[in-house]
Order: structure tokens, then C-alpha cells, then sequence
């Protein structure tokens, strides 16, 4: 291959950071203030805060009225999948699969968006906490190796993640999920304060709590409060949702330390074999097609969990001829995601007289309350647990389309006024950590980059499918109990791994080399400044959303480096 | 559709390098000549524009008509509508065509729309609730209706007035919907 290195010491930096996502941003942000030169490589088009073109769009400016045109059907085929991923008003933000391949042994749905912020933009902003529950569980149950630390050495970097995200929500004084340091909660609805009320007096072991989520309250940090808009995913004007663009970014940017490089497809790292330190990374520019050289003392994967392990596995040397960092043969193994499209909804007949104001971005959550390791909870038919999202509302004019007989002024006139409450909830359920559940590349069938692409082989098994029925019917047993009329469960079986974003676990961190690929800072084994902290690392996969996660472990990972390079130890 | 602001938005769009060709081009059109059909035949359209009229007739708010309906479903048959639904939609809409539902009086519309309403055969049932769908959707969605019959709010503002348990009354309607 023909590299172009240029000026050597202008591709030198202190530190590289690969990918501008939720753990990319985050990992710029902490470098960079803790003083380190920084490289951030971004393999997709610039996005500075603001730059959103359809956040102000209303519903008619849009042609399909922000539905799925047929020519996204047909080149974002896999990214469709979702069902309101690639809409009008998103579309823009997620990849075009016939220019991004991959391929599926099995089903699996890689929903992702490359530009800059990646999926921050787009993401649910929905941020809970892992705890010892979670820590311990793989020890505790032998499913996956243990994690190597526990909540006590994780807590101060969810705190410090917080304070700087913002996150809504309220202490509620969980074991399962551990309490932080929270904005205002967004307040409940009608029917949401009376199920909280019915549900927690019948089921002693459950709560509904406010969903805790990324958003602002209230203003924070020089970032506007929220507008009750509920056009998050499009990109906030006001910054009033968590995003790479318009928190972390913007605070890396501020040191005047960072140099963010977009259109730059990172391809793999250069291993030295005389210090075993990776040297810097090679990329591909979109625009040009050159290939080029960067060089750093530590480098950051922060690429999202297929992609970061996917640069590890074509990162090939005589000292890793399966990939750097691969001397456990775990890498691209035990992938995770969780399993959801679950759960139940119902009528309410009531509060007839009571609604609502602006579009509220957020629901309820109902934490975990299955096998707590209490003996009370225990369930026989499968391990771990699950989470509840959702929340009531009223009904709107959709109601009338199924009414064939019913037309004219009077239909028109009533379909104005609000209709009667419907409330639901959909579970997040715990996927554990297979060895088989992989993913691999494929040099037969290279992108336009010629890049080899990646195949999924990837499952849902016994332990996930007993624990659906249990996630559904509890769901209506909580319904019913809080009042709700024709209730009726949904569970979609065909529901595939990838299709709740959050695939995670593939680099995975450990206790020992032999089944790991990460220590629990992050580092790789063998090669201690790569450190790898997007979803890669995850050991197990809890229930909860993941990426405050991320956060956390991003900036516990960068403040490691930082001493580590002060040290002199990489 | 206020013409000035689609290209704005359109040209906004075209410096988004993954923004589907479908939504700058059709915003484009819309911004165009909006009068004539440019995906169903002119049959075709009036049948449809008659029946929209029908279900969601002007009264103290606006009309199918007076709304675009009939404009965004023919938008929606060419770009968002995949090849078996406009072939069900083409099928219902050549009956209707055949007997000139839209020269019929307003009373024999609504007869017909009564009996496709209770008809177990293709197209039928099925057809009507895939036409009322587009209708409604049209209809609900639009500009029209969102500064007539809903509360229409693009910005609610700061949560400390975003109050969510409220008597209906004090809210003075239904807002938009997202
Ligand atoms: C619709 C939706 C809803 C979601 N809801 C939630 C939620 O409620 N709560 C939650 O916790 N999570 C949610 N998620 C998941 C969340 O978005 C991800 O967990 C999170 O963004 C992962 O962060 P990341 O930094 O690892 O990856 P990303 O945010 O995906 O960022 C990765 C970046 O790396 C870039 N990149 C990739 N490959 C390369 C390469 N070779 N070279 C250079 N750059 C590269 C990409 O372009 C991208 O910008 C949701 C996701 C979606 C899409
Ligand atoms: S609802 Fe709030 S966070 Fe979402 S886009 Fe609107 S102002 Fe921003």
C-alpha cells in the first residue's frame, strides 16, 4: 500500500481518539482537558451543533409526513428495520446499506449513523446505572467471566458523567439501580401517577419511577433547558438533550487542545513490535481515498462495538496474526444486545376530564424485580432480569382510521378532542454472554474501500426466550392491577439481536488474558495504550441502556491513561 | 405548504450527504405547479379527492380539499408507497372510477362509501381502510388542521409550564401532534 506519513511530527499527537459518538466525545472531552494534544478521527461528514436540517420542520413540510419514502426502503433496507429509524425527519442520520454492507449468518439489525456525534444524535437518551447486581452476576452465575471491578470503583465516574450530561430523574433508593445525581425528574401524567400509586401498593417488590434520561430539566452547564418539543432525535437546537455535538465536543473544542478530522475510515492500528505499543493508526480519507498515518502515545477506540473490534481484527502483526490484541480468541465473541418487543398495553376509563401539556420527550421506567439474589425474587426457568419502559397517554385521531363507517364533519369534529387514555409498557430483557454469539469479517466481500465487511452470527437462546414470557406476562398483570381494561400482551419472537442498539460486549474486559481481551481500565492486555471503552468492553450486558455506561468507563479510562502516561508506564 | 420555507428546507437538505433524493426532490415539486397530479392519473385523483371530501368535509374547520389531501396522497402513492399497496389502491380506485364517483351526488358518495364500508370482498373493506389511512393521515397532519382544530404549538416551552395532570379545559385543546 502506498501511505503517505507527510510530515511525520504534524501527524503526531499526543493522544487519537477514534470515532465521535457518545464514548468518542467523551473520551476527546477528558483528554483534552487533562492536557493531552488530541486527535479525534471521524470516518463520517461534519456536524456542528445546530447544524440539524429538519430539528424546526413541521410534520407537513414534510412529503411522506415524515413516514419511510420507498427509496430509503430500498437503500437503507437494514437500517429500516426499526420502523421510524430512517423517517423523513432521520433519515439523514443513519447510513446507506447498500454503500455499508454487512453480512448475517443469522438476522441481526447494525442500526447506525457515521458523521459526526454518531448515534448521540439519535439516541433514546434513556441513562440508568449498572450496579452490583449486574457486577456480580456473571461470577455468581457462571454465564460469561466475571467483571473486574465492582460498583465502589465505577460510582464517582457515573457521578462525574452526570453532573456533565445532565440527566433527569429521582432517587429512588434501589439495590438494583443504584441512585445518582440527578436533574428534576420530568413530571408523570394522570394515569401514570394512579398506575404508580395501584401498582406499587399490590406488588410490594415494584416501583414506577420517572425514566431517567438525558435530558434537561432545567438549563445546565450554558445549555438550554427543554421545550417539550419531542423532536430529539432530529438534533436540539437548544442542546437540551445529551449529544456529542452539543456537550462534549464543544468542551474538548473549548481547550483548544483537539483536532477533530472527519471523513477519516480508520482501518487499523500500527503495532510495534520493539516497545508492544501501538504507534497510531492507519486511515482512509472518504473524500480522497488516501491512505495516511497518524501517529500518538495512546489511542482510544471509541468507534462503536462492531466497528472498534472490527479495527482490532484487521489490525494484524506477527505478534497478533488474528488481530491486535487477540490473544484470548474472544474478540468479536460473546456480542450482546438486549431483547425487547415485549410487553403489554390497555384501556383506561377515566380521567376523561384531565390531559396534559407539550409533547413531554420522556416515560416512565419500571426497574428490575426478578432474581435479586434476595431468594424472593428467584425464578426458576432463567437467570437475570428485566426493565420496563413506557408510560400512558391519550389516544389521537389515528383511533378513527379503523372506524370504516363512520365519516363526515361529526367524525371530523371528534377526532379534534383528545380520546380515551391508553397506557403500555414494553420490557428490556438481559442477554447473556455467549461465546458463539459473534461477529467476524469477511475479506470476500469488501465495501467500496475495499474493506473487508462484517458478518453476524448471532442469537437469542433458552435463558432470553423463558425470561419473554415472564416480561409479558407480568406486564399485564401490572396493568390490570392499576386499573386498565382490555388488556393484551404482544411478544414478537422474531424479534433479532441488533434490533434494540445496543450491541455491545465483543472486546470484552476480564480478570485474566487468556478469556479477556481488556483489563478493567479499559487497556488492552497486551498492548496497554489501546484502550478500547465503547461498548466492546461490556463483560455483561445488565438491562439497562448502556451508553451512561460508556460514558462513565470513557472517562475512568481517560483519567487511567493520563496517570499511566505521567507514570511512564505506556 | 408555505413554498419559501420547503426551499429553504430543501436546500438545506441537499448539504446533508446521506439525505434521501426523494424528500429534496418531492419538496422541490410541492414547491411547484400544485394543482395537477403527478403520480395518479387526473381519473384517478378526482376520484380521490371527491371521496377525501366526503370523509373529512369542510364544516367549521377545514376540509380534505382546503387541506392538501389529495396532493399528499398522490405524493405518498408515487414515493412512500411500495408496489403491493399501490397496486390495492389502484384496484379500489378503478371501480370507483368506472361508475364516476366523483359526478355522483353528495348523497350517493356517501352511500357508496357505506357499502364499500361493509363489503368482506376484495377490495372492499380492506381498501377503504387502506384509503382512509392516507386520508387521515393527509388530513390530521396538515398545516391546515394544526392552526384550526388542534393547538397548535411548535414550541411548548420550559417545562416548569409543561404541567403534565391538568383539566383538558385549562388547556384549551388537543395539541398537534408530533
Ligand atoms: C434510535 C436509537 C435509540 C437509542 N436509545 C438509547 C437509549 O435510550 N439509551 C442508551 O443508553 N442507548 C441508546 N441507544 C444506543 C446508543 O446510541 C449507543 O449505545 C451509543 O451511541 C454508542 O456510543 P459509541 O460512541 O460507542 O458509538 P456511536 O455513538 O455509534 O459512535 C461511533 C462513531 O464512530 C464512527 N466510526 C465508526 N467506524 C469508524 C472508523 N473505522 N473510523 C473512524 N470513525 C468510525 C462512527 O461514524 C460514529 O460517529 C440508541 C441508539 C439508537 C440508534
Ligand atoms: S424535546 Fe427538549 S430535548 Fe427534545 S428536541 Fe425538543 S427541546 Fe430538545
Amino acid at each position: 500500500m502506498n501511505v503517505s506519513t507527510k510530515g511525520t511530527a504534524s501527524h503526531t499527537y499526543d493522544a487519537i481518539v477514534v470515532g465521535s459518538g457518545i464514548s468518542g466525545g467523551w473520551a476527546a472531552k477528558e483528554l483534552t482537558e487533562k492536557g493531552l494534544n488530541t486527535l479525534v478521527l471521524e470516518r463520517g461528514r461534519d456536524v456542528k451543533h445546530g447544524d440539524y436540517p429538519t430539528a424546526m420542520m413541521e410534520k407537513w413540510e414534510f412529503p411522506g409526513r415524515n413516514t419511510i419514502s420507498q427509496e430509503s426502503r430500498e437503500r437503507q433496507a437494514k437500517q429500516s428495520r426499526t420502523g421510524y429509524t430512517t423517517r423523513e425527519a432521520t433519515a439523514h442520520w443513519f447510513v446507506d446499506d447498500i454503500d455499508n454492507p454487512y453480512s448475517e449468518d443469522k438476522a441481526f439489525d447494525w442500526c447506525r449513523g457515521y458523521h459526526v456525534g454518531g448515534r448521540s444524535l439519535m439516541w433514546g437518551r434513556q441513562s440508568y446505572r449498572l450496579g452490583d447486581l449486574d457486577f456480580e452476576a456473571n461470577a455468581k452465575d457462571g454465564f460469561g467471566v466475571d467483571w473486574p471491578l465492582r460498583y465502589a470503583e465505577i460510582k464517582p465516574w457515573y457521578d462525574h458523567a452526570e453532573r456533565f450530561a445532565g440527566i433527569s430523574g429521582q432517587n429512588e433508593g434501589l439495590y438494583q439501580l443504584p441512585d445518582g445525581d440527578f436533574l428534576p425528574p420530568f413530571e408523570m401524567n394522570c394515569l401514570e401517577k394512579h398506575a404508580k400509586q395501584r401498582i406499587e401498593k399490590k406488588f410490594g417488590d415494584r416501583k414506577l419511577i420517572h425514566a431517567r434520561v438525558a435530558h434537561l430539566s432545567q438549563a445546565h452547564l450554558g445549555r438550554g433547558g427543554c421545550h417539550f418539543r419531542n423532536r430529539c432525535s432530529r438534533g436540539c437546537p437548544y442542546g437540551a438533550y445529551f449529544s456529542s455535538n452539543a456537550s462534549t465536543l464543544p468542551a474538548a473544542a473549548a481547550t483548544g487542545r483537539m483536532t477533530l478530522r472527519p471523513f477519516s475510515i480508520v482501518t487499523e492500528l500500527i503495532y510495534d513490535q520493539e516497545t508492544s505499543r501501538a504507534k497510531g493508526v492507519r486511515i482512509l480519507d472518504a473524500e480522497t481515498g488516501e491512505a495516511m498515518e497518524y501517529y500518538a502515545k495512546v489511542v482510544f477506540l471509541c468507534a462503536s462495538a462492531i466497528a472498534s473490534t472490527s479495527i482490532l481484527l484487521n489490525s494484524k502483526s506477527d505478534r497478533f496474526p488474528t488481530g491486535l490484541g487477540n490473544d484470548s480468541g474472544e474478540l468479536g465473541h460473546n456480542l450482546m444486545d438486549h431483547h425487547f418487543k415485549v410487553g403489554a398495553s390497555g384501556r383506561y376509563d377515566g380521567f376523561e376530564d384531565m390531559y396534559y401539556k407539550g409533547r413531554r420527550p420522556t416515560s416512565t421506567y419500571i426497574p428490575r424485580f426478578r432474581n435479586l439474589g434476595d431468594g424472593l425474587s428467584d425464578q426458576k426457568d432463567y437467570v437475570r432480569g428485566f426493565g420496563y419502559q413506557g408510560g400512558a397517554s391519550r389516544t389521537n385521531w389515528t383511533r378513527g382510521v379503523a372506524e370504516l363507517a363512520r365519516f363526515g364533519a361529526d367524525l371530523k369534529a371528534d377526532m379534534f378532542a383528545p380520546g380515551g387514555w391508553r397506557m403500555g409498557y414494553g420490557s428490556w430483557g438481559e442477554h447473556l454472554p455467549y461465546h458463539e454469539n459473534r461477529m467476524y469479517l469477511n475479506y470476500d466481500k469488501t465495501d467500496k474501500w475495499g474493506m473487508p465487511t462484517v458478518t453476524f452470527d448471532c442469537e437469542f437462546k433458552e435463558n432470553e426466550r423463558n425470561m419473554r414470557k415472564d416480561m409479558q406476562a407480568s406486564a399485564i398483570e401490572m396493568l390490570e392491577a392499576a386499573g386498565l381494561k382490555d388488556v393484551t400482551g404482544f411478544d414478537d419472537p422474531t424479534s433479532a439481536p441488533g434490533l434494540c442498539i445496543h450491541e455491545m460486549g465483543t472486546a470484552r474486559m476480564g480478570r485474566d488474558p487468556k478469556t479477556s481481551v481488556l483489563n478493567g481500565h479499559n487497556q488492552v492486555h497486551a498492548v496497554p495504550n489501546v484502550f478500547v471503552t465503547d461498548g466492546s468492553f461490556m463483560t455483561s450486558s445488565s438491562c439497562v441502556n448502556p451508553s451512561l455506561t460508556y460514558m462513565a468507563f470513557t472517562a475512568r479510562a481517560a483519567d487511567h491513561a493520563v496517570n499511566e502516561l505521567n507514570r511512564h508506564n505506556i | 405548504m408555505n413554498r419559501r420555507e420547503a426551499l429553504k428546507h430543501t436546500a438545506l437538505m441537499f448539504g446533508v450527504a446521506a439525505s434521501p433524493a426523494t424528500v429534496t426532490r418531492a419538496l422541490a415539486e410541492m414547491a411547484g405547479d400544485s394543482s395537477a397530479p403527478r403520480y395518479l392519473t387526473s381519473s384517478q385523483y378526482k376520484v380521490v379527492a371527491a371521496m377525501a371530501e366526503r370523509l373529512l368535509p369542510a364544516s367549521d374547520t377545514p376540509g380534505a380539499m382546503d387541506a392538501g389531501v389529495p396532493q399528499f396522497i398522490d405524493v405518498c402513492y408515487g414515493l412512500f408507497t411500495d408496489a403491493e399497496g399501490k397496486n390495492n389502491l389502484r384496484t379500489g380506485l378503478a371501480d370507483l372510477e368506472r361508475i364516476d364517483y366523483d359526478h355522483l351526488s353528495e348523497a350517493e358518495q356517501d352511500d357508496i362509501i357505506r357499502s364499500i364500508a361493509s363489503d368482506n370482498a376484495k377490495p372492499g373493506k380492506s381498501w377503504l381502510r387502506q384509503f382512509r389511512a392516507l386520508a387521515f393521515n393527509g388530513y390530521f397532519t396538515s398545516e391546515a388542521a394544526a392552526k384550526s382544530g388542534f393547538i397548535w404549538d411548535p414550541v411548548p416551552g420550559n417545562g416548569s409550564n409543561q404541567t403534565q395532570c391538568i383539566p383538558l379545559a385549562e388547556t384549551g385543546g388537543v395539541s398537534f401532534y408530533e
